[in-house]
């Protein structure tokens, strides 16, 4: 095996499951989040040397992830998924399993994309605001008050819910 | 945030990715990667060709030969694009519209389109973007119509006007490039982007690039040399947002049908050269180069 191949399989084998969070993160659906990663893994490979080098792996990669979501949203597969099937779909099913409010998976597909995607890279994957505005490529500040303005939204769905459930 | 929301979110979310269908088996994505960079590797070299071969082989004979598209022809439904060139089924009409309402100046689109619609003669597609060829349907000049968003959309689209005549200069454009529109300092790709046409002893070009590759290039019957190149440059990463300077193309080599060696120019960087073929006479002197009327001759090209 090459160092080449050597380098990229330890760093595939170990990163593989983040950039699976991140690229659900911002798309939504585990199986399209797979073919994210494996498009964002051959394009990181191509250029795997000289980001090795620079020891940039994580940050490009992560960049990587999140332009090749996009550019998948962008394709006319993805756009013609009906918005009402997708928001109404997996949200009522995981509010049957709850005992009280609104599941709070379920809230944040209520959410505007951008914002779910920055509460999960800050919340759940634990990215820094630096982190997730580079991969993002918005300013800090954007990150810091489009998170704001997602925690407010959840809060407001989760309270919604579960004062709608009290009453009945 | 309060403590609550958060571990809820990560508790839930979690389980969520537990829930999640199986990851793909790491050696089905390594061996993908693979396969990907073994397709690219090969893309890099096929573009260059390809770029030359199609609109040699297909785009300019035709063309030259006087069955060009007029302008009527578009209602007429006949084709505004040659046989053999791909368009990867985008609508030809449109490509060529997007060419039209491209940033390029309006004495640009005026030498391309003036004489009636175009037709595509060549079409590149790599990760960096996408290209097209469009000669004027009088055979007056000839564009190179490119898209770095690979959109084609007209807001993004430029085209570069070649008029075929002694004191045209060989367009050469270099540089790091950015798939996805990844920061110039992380940058993984280099391209070239030339056209040139030549005397009639000059029946092949090879270029040496920084990445130490050599391209061979047939020039066409014509004269007409196409060189489309992508390449990972060594040893380039920097995070000065600088650019650095780069000869991107170290050497190239002017060979004729016998394979000799009629000249060769060793280049320290990117700058255009004034005399691009040493060793022989400057390019005003060959009388196949001189007058754009020479493209629509039908007469057999050792006229040039």
């Amino acid at each position: 095996m090459n160092d080449r191949r050597s380098d990229f399989v330890d760093f595939a084998a170990s990163r593989r499951s983040t950039l699976r969070r991140l690229a659900y993160a911002l798309c939504g659906d585990w199986h399209t989040a797979d073919d994210i990663v494996q498009i964002s893994l051959s394009k990181l490979y191509r250029a795997w040397p000289k980001i090795h080098r620079a020891g940039a792996e994580d940050s490009y990669a992560r960049q990587i992830v999140a332009r090749t979501a996009i550019d998948q949203a962008r394709r006319p597969s993805r756009r013609e998924r009906p918005v009402a099937e997708h928001l109404t779909h997996q949200p009522e099913a995981r509010q049957a399993d709850l005992d009280g409010g609104m599941d709070v998976v379920a809230a944040l597909e209520l959410l505007p994309p951008r914002q779910r995607q920055v509460v999960m890279m800050r919340h759940w994957l634990d990215l820094s605001v630096e982190e997730t505005a580079a991969a993002l490529r918005i300013s800090e500040g954007t990150v810091k008050s489009t998170t704001a303005r997602a925690l407010e939204r959840l809060r407001s769905l989760l309270d919604d819910t579960s004062g709608e459930r009290t009453r009945t | 945030m309060t403590t609550d929301l958060a571990t809820l979110l990560h508790t839930r979310l979690d389980h969520e990715a537990d829930q999640a269908p199986p990851e793909p088996a790491l050696g089905d994505l390594i061996e993908h990667c693979e396969r990907d960079l073994t397709r690219h590797r090969r893309r890099l070299i096929g573009a260059a060709v390809a770029a030359a071969g199609v609109v040699i082989a297909f785009g300019l004979p035709t063309f030259l030969t006087g069955s060009s598209t007029r302008s009527d022809d578009v209602a007429s439904g006949v084709t505004l694009v040659d046989p053999g060139v791909d368009l990867d089924g985008q609508d030809p009409a449109s490509l060529i519209e997007a060419c039209k309402t491209g940033a390029q100046t309006q004495e640009s689109t005026d030498l391309v389109f003036g004489p009636g619609t175009p037709r595509i003669v060549g079409y590149s597609n790599t990760i960096d973007q996408t290209s097209l060829v469009l000669v004027a349907a009088d055979g007056s000049a000839w564009a190179d119509c490119f898209n770095a968003d690979k959109t084609l959309d007209g807001a993004n689209t430029v085209m570069n006007v070649y008029i075929p005549r002694p004191s045209t200069i060989a367009p050469f454009s270099a540089g790091l490039s950015c798939p996805d529109q990844t920061p110039e300092a992380a940058c993984d790709q280099f391209v070239i982007d030339k056209v040139d046409r030549l005397p009639a002893d000059i029946a092949q070009v090879e270029f040496r690039t920084v990445d130490g590759v050599t391209t061979t290039i047939d020039t066409d019957q014509y004269g007409f040399v196409v060189f489309d190149y992508q390449g990972i440059p060594p040893q380039i990463y920097t995070e000065d947002p600088t650019p650095p300077r780069i000869p991107w193309i170290t050497q190239t080599t002017y060979l004729d049908e016998a394979g000799n060696v009629l000249a060769t120019n060793r280049w320290t960087d990117s700058t255009l050269q004034p005399q691009r073929v040493k060793g022989i006479p400057e390019l005003a002197t060959y009388p196949s180069l001189s007058l754009s009327a020479a493209l629509l001759d039908t007469q057999p090209p050792a006229a040039r």
